[in-house]
């Protein structure tokens, strides 16, 4: 999915009228940290958030996020910022895509708590989220039992069909 | 006036391709709906956005409306642009897109509905004045048969009330020919189309196509842009069509595109349509056939001879201005000639044949425009038309526009499937075709059996 450089300059835009002296915004794989006044302080210019693939049966249970020999082993220039989160270890999960072309809505309805969160576990068939295509409610459900690792579209963003919407880590049956 | 800033591509392939075009030529931004097949096809990549609305089948994803509405609003259209085929002329799809506040590029539901009915088509064509196929109403027995016959004057076509397409007809030569076919031709529609009704219409032996472009306005204002001749057919799937229609009295030409404006007016046409009639070479007669409520695949040769982006137009008369254009400024100028390639085998009665495009070499050169979404290592989905390209020819002359086909067509460089493009080749280079005298049985009486023995 992609974002037009039109929407990204309308943000900026959007940005540019705010008054936000920052601000960070991921949106389709792609990550944009902008400040009024030079780089914000809270974020390193990240080194791309460690872009695990989905799909690498090769590399083994990550203990800890693996570093490419290249990084030095010493501390590195700039502090793990706080705002990065935690490499998200997507060894042996399986994605949940969507069934629908739709808005995409985390909890039953506004307000309420959301279906499932990240560390829960869930069993197969259990509902995820809702898929809505012209009010009328599609439900996401987990293909199996597992734990969900991660939710990949964000409440209320449009979804594709076929758009992973959430990776669930299985487990042993 | 609605602004128009946004527009959904509610189509794929190539004419997802040429309205993302029109949209940037007018600086509006383009969102294309896709199927899993296409999600990274051409469309795709180069609209501002693309969003994947279904599996393959078209019945799962291009041709269900709230499918393609969920898109238009999730990612913040303000119009739809159907294309052809799909939901094009779906009125129930216009009308839903109206309802959800999106304007809908092309004519108002109404008019959609109206053009769809084959029946209320006619009738307002006969109200208007323009001559339509004569024909008997559903006949109840032999003997109605008979007379209806008698009164139209053979050969007729006898035909179910329910077929369509070229489907449940057959030309019957005489009083004895009737009274034979009568009951099986009966049978036969009760069991294709669980309808067994007949009636008899006037059949014309040396056919032609012949359509008018028409566009219009909110405004009521309605123009022509000339006509165009789509006879090369085979199993009523258009082959060849150009503009202007050739070897054609300049009076009937003129009478029948006054006929087509009158038509769009009677329908208060408001965008961009096109009205199909036949044209009998015998007797120069023609006859109002039907209406199409949207932009038609052979678009490009008007836009060739008039200039006028037709597509951008039905933007433009969607958003509601003014038609910039007056009937006095549209002047054809050459002539232009489109040859649809398709992967299809000619050789095999003109089978689809989806596979792997592995080489695409699209000619290019004076007056040669190519419209397509094919590209090297495009795979052609099996789901939908067999549509690679549109070859457009455009010259001062029609020899010189038909020359510039013929060595296009050899400049064509594809593998990976067959496809139409000699066969085509060979079509353009026949004296039939230079004389203007094909009719629309010529493919599969002449055209096709020639080109398989030539190539046998």
């Amino acid at each position: 999915m992609s974002t037009s450089h039109r929407e990204v300059r309308e943000i900026l835009r959007s940005f540019q009228a705010s008054g936000w002296s920052a601000m960070t915004l991921e949106l389709d794989g792609m990550r944009v940290t902008v400040g009024k006044d030079g780089p914000p302080a809270t974020t390193a210019p990240a080194p791309a958030p460690a872009a695990a693939p989905v799909a690498e049966p090769a590399s083994p249970v990550a203990d800890a996020a693996p570093r490419p020999p290249a990084v030095p082993e010493s501390t590195p220039p700039a502090p793990p910022p706080a705002a990065t989160p935690q490499p998200v270890d997507r060894t042996g999960c399986v994605e949940v895509r969507s069934p629908a072309v739709g808005a995409f809505w985390v909890a039953p309805s506004p307000g309420e708590p959301p279906f499932v969160e990240p560390g829960q576990t869930v069993t197969a068939n259990q509902q995820l989220a809702i898929v809505e295509v012209m009010k009328l409610m599609n439900p996401v459900v987990a293909p199996r039992a597992g734990v969900v690792v991660e939710v990949c579209a964000a409440n209320a963003e449009l979804v594709e069909y076929d758009q992973p919407l959430f990776l669930i880590r299985p487990s042993d049956e | 006036m609605s602004s128009v800033t946004r527009v959904l591509i509610a189509n794929r392939g190539e004419i997802a391709v040429r309205v993302i075009r029109a949209c940037r030529a007018l600086g509006i931004e383009s969102v294309v709906v896709t199927s899993t097949a296409d999600r990274n096809g051409m469309a795709a990549r180069l609209a501002d956005r693309a969003v994947c609305i279904g599996p393959g089948p078209a019945s799962q994803s291009y041709l269900v409306i709230d499918n393609v509405l969920s898109a238009a609003l999730g990612a913040g259209c303000d119009a739809v642009h159907p294309g052809y085929g799909f939901l094009s002329e779906n009125p129930a799809f216009a009308a839903a897109c109206v309802a959800e506040g999106l304007v809908f590029i092309g004519p108002r539901p109404e008019a959609v509905a109206q053009a769809g009915d084959k029946a209320r088509a006619r009738e307002l064509a006969r109200s208007a004045g323009i001559p339509i196929l004569s024909g008997s109403p559903v006949l109840e027995s032999t003997e109605d048969a008979v007379t209806a016959a008698n009164e139209l004057g053979y050969p007729v076509l006898l035909k179910a009330a329910a077929g369509g397409g070229g489907r449940g007809m057959s030309v019957v030569e005489n009083e004895t020919e009737l009274r034979d076919r009568w009951p099986a031709a009966k049978a036969e529609a009760q069991s294709a189309f669980g309808d067994g009704r007949l009636y008899v219409e006037r059949f014309i032996r040396h056919a032609r196509h012949i359509e008018v472009q028409v566009l219009g306005d909110k405004h009521g204002n309605v123009v022509h842009l000339g006509e165009r001749d789509c006879t090369l057919q085979r199993r009523h799937q258009k082959v060849v069509e150009e503009s202007p229609a050739p070897n054609l009295p300049e009076e009937i030409r003129q009478d029948i595109r006054r006929s087509g404006v009158r038509f769009a007016e009677a329908l208060e046409l408001d965008s961009a349509g096109t009205v199909e009639f036949i044209y009998d070479a015998d007797t120069h007669d023609y006859a109002f056939l039907e209406f199409n409520a949207r932009i038609q695949v052979e678009h490009p040769v008007s836009e060739m001879v008039t200039g006028v982006d037709l597509v951008a137009e039905q933007i433009r008369s969607a958003a509601g201005e003014r038609l910039r254009i007056k009937q006095e400024d549209i002047e054809l100028t050459g002539h232009a000639i489109e040859v649809r390639i398709t992967t299809e085998d000619p050789a095999r009665g003109f089978l689809p044949h989806p596979g792997t495009v592995t080489e695409w070499i699209a000619p290019a050169g004076e007056g040669i425009r190519v419209d397509s979404h094919c590209e090297p290592g495009y795979v052609v989905p099996p789901f939908y038309d067999s549509l690679l390209a549109k070859i457009i020819a455009y010259g001062p002359s029609r020899d010189v526009a038909a020359d510039r086909m013929v060595a296009a067509l050899r400049a064509l460089r594809v593998t990976g499937v067959p496809t139409t493009a000699d066969f085509a080749r060979a079509a353009l280079d026949h004296p039939d075709f230079r004389a203007g005298t094909v009719t629309t049985d010529w493919i599969a009486s002449r055209g096709l059996p020639d080109y398989l023995e030539k190539s046998a």
